[in-house]
This record gives structure tokens, sequence and C-alpha cells, in this order.
């Protein structure tokens, strides 16, 4: 089949190309769960000898394919729709005009604008009853509130009223209303404060109880008990402002808890008591007689024994002269007797390891050198002399490394293996020779010796001088 | 081939998906297809390119002893072709398709 060549699919430089990525988080449709959220991008398609340049330029000396520009820009204003240009432009067109061609539904691509805080960054709205606002404060701002209503009004001079010192009239702050609860005398002002210091500023409260607190802390502090099973003894624990819905879920909390304490759990026998007792009180003694009792009655129980013994007799003795003699037999338990041979032989092996008792070595009688009259073997042993160490370190002939011994070359020619081998003969015929030498010096010596010998025993043993 | 005007422009698109991880590729081939199918789109389809794979050969030691012992390191980059013939609008639910972490998408719309 005659090759035809293929028109392609797409012919690149005309073509359009884009990424597809997810939307941005400023980009406002993000939130619009009708819009995609994958956007095309457009890709640019630059020269990379212009792009190298342009690299260059801003310091990246890469020559590679990639291009590092992408990390350089800033964050690009409205993205938009361009044609790829296969004529290298030095910077990307913000051109708004697409290609003829092509039409694409805009939530396809970027929003024009984007905010300034991306979606991620918002804070999450909080929702629901917010319980640390004042009670008043959450009723403001509910619809239903009633502005006209003149019990509803602030005060012009609500700041002086608030700083007013502590009386019988006091202003509570929101951190006393906790005392006023406890102390119930107060609690009738209660409502009458309410009115007037709901719409207090909370810095203003802040600085109202530093003032007066040192003031009521005389007569509020001391009979106040902080302490409760969660905190202990701390003010700052509670991290919402306490109002007085709060304390009162915190009273809750603390009654049920009440249930959960220990009371008692275990014997009581071994409760522990301290105090104090005095010597020679009721108490002491009636425990001291009981002591005693209990000491009495354990020693009454060996009494006893014998008497029984004795009934035992009487009631034979009345019977003996009716009936035949009935002797007693008083009978003992048979006593264990131990030697010190029995005795040993209760004790287990495990411990007790049986030996034949052996004599003492004799001490040795301390023997002297006969030269020098110092005991032997105590002194340290003495090293080599210098001559002797001289003597082994001068290098002897036969010490010499032989030819024979060394190991052999890898690569040897010839020439070198000829020299070698030569060089073993000559060892090997010395050393015979040496062994000759050797030998016959033995023999003749061992011959001289036995000559001796035989001297000294046919004419000198037995004789007397 | 366009007939007469039509009123919807039909747009020859090409889809390159790039991946070094073949499931999730294949997943996303497999989703972006069928939802072409399903909107009866002439789909040509997937075209796999051959795998580059970018080898890299390393000492294992951080010094230079011990025995030269040598890493190879392998990363496979897999490629895809998908073809398609489609009206503009139909670009927008294809483009929410498929959702896969480590895939590229690239889409090449040719002047109709």
């Amino acid at each position: 089949m005659p090759h035809k060549k293929k028109k392609p699919f797409i012919d690149k430089k005309k073509a359009v190309s884009f990424h597809l990525v997810h939307r941005s988080q400023r980009d406002p449709l993000a939130a619009d769960d009708t819009a995609p959220q994958r956007v095309l991008l457009p890709t640019q398609k630059r020269e990379d000898e212009e792009r190298r340049a342009e690299q260059r330029k801003y310091g990246v000396f890469f020559d590679d394919d990639y291009d590092y520009l992408q990390h350089l820009k800033e964050p690009s204003g409205p993205s938009e729709l361009i044609p790829s240009c296969s004529q290298s432009d030095v910077q990307e067109q913000t051109l708004l005009i697409p290609t003829p061609g092509i039409k694409l539904p805009s939530s396809v691509f970027a929003s024009d604008f984007e905010e300034d805080v991306g979606l991620l960054n918002k804070a999450a709205p909080v929702s629901g009853p917010r319980l640390d606002f004042d009670p008043d404060i959450v009723a403001a701002l509910d619809d239903d509130f009633d502005f006209d209503n003149p019990d509803n009004l602030l005060e012009d001079d609500f700041i002086l009223q608030a700083n007013e010192p502590s009386g019988e009239d006091e202003q509570m702050d929101v951190d006393f209303r906790r005392y006023e609860i406890e102390n119930d005398s107060d609690g009738k002002y209660v409502d009458d404060d309410m009115e007037n210091s709901d719409e207090d500023d909370y810095d203003s409260e802040g600085l109202l109880s530093d003032e007066e607190l040192g003031e009521t802390q005389r007569y509020l502090f001391l009979e106040e008990e902080t302490k409760s099973r969660f905190t202990d003894y701390s003010m700052t624990s509670s991290v919402m402002r306490r109002n007085e819905q709060l304390t009162l879920l915190d009273e809750r909390f603390e009654k049920f808890f009440e249930q959960f304490d220990d009371d008692e759990i275990g014997a009581l026998d071994n409760a522990e008591l301290e105090g104090f007792i005095h010597a020679d009180s009721n108490r002491l003694q009636e425990v001291l007689n009981d002591y005693y009792k209990e000491k009495a009655k354990n020693c009454v129980k060996l009494d006893t024994l014998e008497p029984l013994e004795d009934e035992n007799l009487l009631i034979n003795e009345k019977d003996e002269d009716e009936e035949e003699e009935i002797v007693t037999v008083v009978i003992e338990e048979p006593e264990e007797k131990w030697d010190c041979e029995s005795i040993c032989s209760t004790y287990s092996n495990l411990y007790n390891h049986p030996q034949l008792i052996k004599c003492p070595p004799k001490p040795k009688h301390i023997q002297l050198s006969s030269k020098t009259g110092i005991p032997l073997n105590v002194l340290p042993q003495k090293g080599p002399t210098a001559k002797q160490v001289e003597r082994m370190q001068m290098i002897n002939d036969s010490d010499l490394p032989r030819v024979s011994v060394q190991p052999r070359c890898k690569n040897e020619t010839k020439e070198d293996r000829k020299v070698r081998k030569q060089a073993i003969r000559e060892e090997r015929k010395e050393r015979r020779v040496e062994k000759k030498a050797n030998r016959l010096a033995f023999k003749l010596e061992k011959r001289r010796q036995e000559k001796e010998l035989l001297n000294l025993k046919q004419n000198v043993a037995g004789l007397k001088l | 081939k366009t007939l007469v005007e039509p009123e919807v422009a039909i747009h020859r698109g090409r889809i390159t998906l790039t991946s070094h991880n073949v499931k999730s590729l294949e997943k996303v081939r497999a989703d972006l297809i069928g939802g072409a199918k399903e909107k009866n789109l002439k789909v040509k389809g997937p075209v796999r390119m051959p795998t580059e794979t970018l080898q890299i050969t390393i000492r294992k030691t951080p010094c230079g002893e011990g025995s030269k012992t040598w890493d190879r390191f392998q990363m496979r980059i897999y490629k895809r072709l998908i073809d398609l013939h489609s009206p503009s609008k139909i670009v927008k639910p294809i483009t929410s398709i498929s959702i896969e972490s480590g895939v590229e998408v690239e889409v090449t719309i040719a002047d109709a």
C-alpha cells in the first residue's frame, strides 16, 4: 500500500494546550458546589533558548529543559486563554481574545479575579449557642430584642456606675457572681445588678476586678472555698468566662461527682486512725483487758489437760474393785532423739556436700640457695642479661631467609626460573654438608662419653683411697 | 468533520495523561473514557506511549569505604493519549470527573 502521509489529529501549531489543575483556593468559585473544582490552565510553549536567556537574567544558569521561570513569577493576575505562539514572545501576553474556533464554558477556567484570602485560610465560622457570652448580650443580639424598652437601655453614665466602689448596693462584677451564689445573703442583689451591668465592656470589667479585688477580697475570699474536684484552688482554670449559667453547670457537675468520691471502700478494720489518747483512759484499759483475757484463754488450755487425766484415774480406781485391774498405760509419744550423725542426715544435699576430711597440707621448708643464701622460688625471675639480649639480636647466618622458602613470583621468565632452581640446589648442598658434620660430631661425642664411663667403671669405681 | 453550521462547535481534543503510577493512571483513563462513552462522544482511546524508564545507579555508601555496591533506582513514566471529538459544553463534566493524585492531565484543543 503506498504510504500516505497521515493528517495528524491535532495540528500542534494551531492548537491550544491546557493543564488540568485544581482550582485555586482564592478563586471565589472554590466554595461553589456546582462549579467544577478543576480548571484548565493554559500552558506556555516557549523556545528553550529564549527561556534560558531569560532565566540567566534572573540568575538561573541551568541548561536543562525545565522552565524555572514558572517559579520566578509572582502570583499571576487574571489568567485567560491565549493562543500558543510558535514565535516566541518575551512575555506571555495577557490577551483576552481566544482563537475563534474554540468556545469553552467559562466555569472551566479559573475566575478572572481572586480574593485576597484563600478559602482554606479563612477561619471557620462559629455556630451554635455561644455560652460564653452574657445572656443579656445574647438577648441583645437576638432579632427580637426590643430596643425601645426603657429597661433595656443603657444608662448614660453606666461607666461611672460600674466603677463605683462596692457597698450595700454593690455592683457585682461578672467575676464575683460565683461568690454571690454561695453567699445567700447577697443573692437578692443579682437581679438588680444584671440590668445595670449587662452591657458593660469586658475591658472595664477587667479593670473593675483589679480595683475591687482588694476590698472584697477580705470578706469574700476567706469564706470562699475555691477548691473543686476539677480545679485545685485555681482561679484561672476556666477558659471561658463564667457567667451564671455556666457556674450553675459547674455546681451541678460538682454535686454529681460527689457521688463518685471514694467513701470508705474496703475493710474498715484497717482504717488508720490518728489522734492522741491518754494512757489511763477507759478505752485503753478495755483494750488491755481484752488482751489479757485472750492470753489467759491460751494458758488455760494447758491446765485443763492434766485434770482430765486425773479424772480418768479416779474413775478407774472406782472400777478397780468391781472389775479386773485396769492398768492405765500412759502412752507417751516417742520423742525424737538426735545425735550429730543423724542430724546431718536431715540436711539436703543441695546445701550440704559431704566430703572426706583432709589433713591440712604440711608447709614446705624454706630452701636456701647454696650460692647466694637467698630463699629459692621467692623472688621474681630475672630476665636475660644484656649480653644475652645482644647475642639474640645478632643475626646469624642460619636466620637469613633462604631462597627455597621464598614464594615463587608469578610471572617468571625462563632465566629467572633457572637462577632460582640453581640457588635452591646450592642451598640443599650446603645443608647436606652441615648435616653430615653434625652427625659426625654427635657420633664422636657419644663414643667419647661411653669410653669415659667405661673407664670410670673399670678403674675408678670401688677404689678406696 | 462537521456538517452544516452546527449550533454546538465540536472540538477535537487530545488528553494526555502522564503519571509514574500505573494504577491511578489506568483508573483516570477508564473514568475518562467511560464518561465520554456515556455521552456518546467519539473517543479514540487510549494510546499507550512507550514508558520512559529513568534510571539512576548510585554508590550505596556515603563515604568511599567498603565493597563497591551500587543502588539502582528507577522511575517509570507512563503516558496515555485519548482523542476526543466533543462539543464545548461537554468539556466541563469531563474536567470534573477524574480526581486522582499523581496524574498529570494535559488537554490540547485543536482549532476547529
